[in-house]
């Protein structure tokens, strides 16, 4: 092995010294003519043969980009503001163009969102947004911005002719060939009349707004988007313009830049457009539904709360009738409010007197609407101790009990005991608030020694006594009978005239005296004349209640001075009955 | 269907619009109506077998003291001077016209057109400079925008140079 490598050395020396010997001096010169014409043969195919192996292989890309990259990298680290300053101009306008883009777009948004922060609506959207889950401000965005897309074109830039369009409705959309050139020119006309004078900063058209649409422009470097919208335009749809040029441009960058008039290539765009026609507008079925399900709420609170009014009304007039109504006799209202859903009412009643229930149906009240406190009372109403007269009376089967001027009559017969028994319990039920009824007719039998004269006395001494236990009081310094004690004189007058009756059958004589006094608060000549004034007063009201003025006799007492100070001011009655012509008193 | 935009140029009045209507339309109007920046109308015509749809801008008449926007030729498959042999003055604007543009466009087919071929020649120009002029441009017409004389053919000419 080692033997073989030091033999082709040697032959490789043998070489060199068989070329030196031939060429000598030569060589040199003939090594530079050799570059020289291989230069020139290389120069020659070098372009083509480096095409032919990249075709082949694609060796020469691979050896080629790391050495480009490296020198680049060289480059931009040796002359990095020779690269700056010529790239400035270019990157610069890109880079403001798209801060100007955002800037607008945010400033739109933060003046729509200022513009709908202070008001009621801006409460109902924040709750709306809440429900849906969704921010504040993406929630105003899609009640703001109601647009809709109608047409879009894509325009190429160098000859104003249009490479494609899409419509939202093809038979209203405009003439894209003409609309195309026409806005062609006018960018023109706008960088022509506009622009500052720097090739590298042209003015370009962004939005043409007329009343009815906004044509939103987007210039590339080779096509125009442009879309006709009508309302109010998000944003994000100047944002979706740009992205589909940048696609256009990316998709058909070679039909583009070897356009020669042919539209054919870009008529797969479709798809591509299609992102464009893009809308948000409300939907008005869909809004109302969400409406009506809150119009239901709505409507069912307001039936509700006009249903309680209604009830409320309703319970506040039935409470107010039965307060304003008069309760029937032995039926006193002490109460009446609402209470759970009723009027709730407190009464005292009688039990001779009606039921509740029928007094109030009477008064056509729903009796479910009320609830009824009753609390038991004895009652002083003369109805109601009438019936209470007439109901007890059936005790006494031969007595009849009616009623005449409004006023009781007792006719019939009945026996001593009967008659004391009668008269006992006649007290005890009216409690001295009805007189002893007309007893003229009523015959007392002894069922031991039937005496008629006798009974009659009785009867007569009864009602004397009965007499005696009138009082008629008096107001200080008054002579004029208090309308209250009206009933007194009319009980009085009937005892009177019951026992003048009973005198004339018993052929005795009655006197009645009128007895007036008064207490000490005035001189006595006054009291005399106030106490003689006071008893007149009252034999004309006994004289206007039918009692025989013959048989009265009124005189005026003076003051008595009695213990309690009040308590002699007042007229009593004292009853004397006489034998005919006799002077003398029957004992009673 | 291709698409190609062609401009028509020249001097105030030399009758731009009413070749225009009378190409598109079909139709002459004696009313005057100066073009006011840029009008833009659309044909389609047939070459051979192929359809082609151009593209018409009527760019507003220039004079000596307005030049004109070049940024409307961008693009342009062809651009078109009319002058109006009524007007002598109108060859040498329309000339100057054609200068302006070469500058922007050196390569762009253009065509020239004497307008107002319905009426009796008053300008002062031989036939010698005229056609000196002609064959500056790939194509020249003598055309009537009112009885619609060689109309047809000027835009025939044009399609089929640039299709």
């Amino acid at each position: 092995m080692n033997s073989s490598a030091t033999s082709t050395k040697k032959d490789v020396h043998s070489i060199e010294d068989v070329r030196a010997l031939i060429l000598g001096d030569d060589e040199k010169r003939l090594e530079q003519v050799v570059r020289r014409q291989a230069k020139e043969s290389v120069s020659e195919v070098v372009s083509e043969a480096l095409l032919e192996r990249e075709n082949k292989d694609g060796s020469v890309n691979r050896v080629l980009v790391p050495l480009v990259e490296k020198s680049l990298h060289r480059s931009v680290e040796a002359n990095s503001d020779k690269i700056v300053g010529a790239l400035y101009p270019l990157v610069g306008s890109l880079i403001r163009k798209s801060v100007s883009a955002f800037l607008v777009e945010f400033v739109e948004r933060t003046n729509t969102l200022i513009e709908h922060s202070l008001s009621l609506k801006s409460l109902r959207w924040r709750y709306k947004a809440w429900r849906a889950g969704l921010k504040y401000a993406d929630y105003v965005a899609s009640q703001i911005y109601q647009y809709q897309v109608h047409q879009v074109f894509v325009i190429h830039r160098e000859t104003g002719t249009l490479l494609h369009s899409v419509s939202l409705d093809p038979e209203k959309s405009k003439d894209g060939d003409l609309v195309s050139s026409m806005l062609v020119a006018m960018n023109d006309f706008v960088a022509d009349a506009f622009s500052n004078g720097n090739q590298t900063d042209e003015t370009e058209i962004g939005e043409i707004r007329t009343d009815d649409f906004t044509l939103l422009i987007k210039i590339g470097p080779q096509a125009i988007l442009v879309t006709a919208v009508t309302g109010n335009i998000a944003p994000r749809i100047r944002e979706q313009l740009q992205i589909t040029l940048e696609d256009f441009h990316r998709y058909y960058q070679l039909p583009l830049l070897n356009y020669n008039g042919d539209n054919s290539p870009f008529l797969s765009s479709d798809s591509l457009l299609q992102d464009c026609l893009s809308s948000a507008l409300k939907k008005p079925a869909k809004e109302k539904k969400r409406l009506g399900v809150g119009s239901l709420i709505l409507l069912a609170l307001v039936l509700l709360l006009g249903y309680l009014s209604f009830v409320r009304m309703h319970l506040s007039l039935t409470a107010s009738a039965i307060a304003e109504a008069l309760p029937p006799p032995g039926i006193v209202l002490i109460g009446n409010n609402i209470e759970q859903g009723k009027v709730a009412i407190s009464i005292l009643r009688d039990s001779a007197a009606d039921s509740t229930q029928s007094w109030l149906s009477s008064l056509d009240i729903d009796l479910d609407n009320v609830v009824i406190h009753e609390t038991p009372f004895i009652s002083q109403s003369t109805d109601i101790i009438r019936k209470k007269v007439a109901r007890w009376i059936t005790k006494f089967p031969s007595v009849t009990l009616t009623t005449q001027n409004n006023k009781l009559a007792l006719a019939g017969e009945l026996s001593r005991p009967q008659w004391q028994q009668f008269t006992t319990q006649y007290q005890q039920i009216t409690a001295g608030a009805l007189p002893l009824p007309d007893v003229s007719q009523l015959t007392i039998t002894d069922s031991v020694n039937i005496n008629q004269q006798d009974a009659l006395m009785a009867v007569a001494k009864d009602l004397a006594t009965r007499l005696s236990s009138y009082v008629v009081p008096f107001e200080v310094n008054q002579v004029a009978i208090a309308e209250q004690h009206a009933t007194t004189i009319g009980d009085i007058a009937q005892t009177i005239n019951s026992l003048h009756n009973i005198a004339i059958k018993l052929n005795l004589d009655v006197n009645i005296f009128i007895l007036g006094a008064s207490d000490n608060s005035g001189t006595q000549a006054k009291n005399e004349i106030v106490s003689q004034e006071r008893a007149q007063s009252v034999k004309q009201a006994l004289i206007d209640a039918g009692v025989d003025p013959a048989i009265m006799y009124s005189k005026g007492l003076g003051q008595l001075n009695f213990t309690q100070d009040n308590s002699s001011r007042m007229v009593f009655i004292h009853a004397l009955l006489t034998e005919k012509n006799r002077r003398e008193g029957i004992r009673q | 269907m291709i698409q190609k935009k062609i401009c028509l140029l020249g001097p105030t009045g030399v009758g731009k619009t009413s070749l225009v209507r009378q190409f598109v339309d079909g139709i002459f109007s004696e009313k005057y109506l100066t073009t006011i920046g840029v009008k833009i109308d659309k044909k389609q015509v047939d070459i051979g077998d192929k359809s082609l749809q151009l593209l018409v801008w009527d760019i507003e008449g220039v004079d000596r003291y307005c030049g004109f926007n070049p940024r409307y030729l961008r693009g342009a498959a062809a651009f078109v001077i009319v002058v109006d042999q009524t007007r002598s003055q109108s060859l040498l604007e329309g000339m100057d016209i054609f200068a302006s543009a070469r500058e922007s466009y050196p390569n762009t087919p253009a065509f020239f057109v004497v307008n107002k071929s319905d009426l009796p020649s008053e300008w002062y120009w031989t036939k010698e400079e005229i056609k000196e002029r002609q064959s500056r441009f790939t194509g020249a017409f003598n055309t009537s925008a009112k009885t619609g004389e060689n109309v047809e053919a000027l835009f025939q000419m044009i399609a089929s140079a640039v299709v």
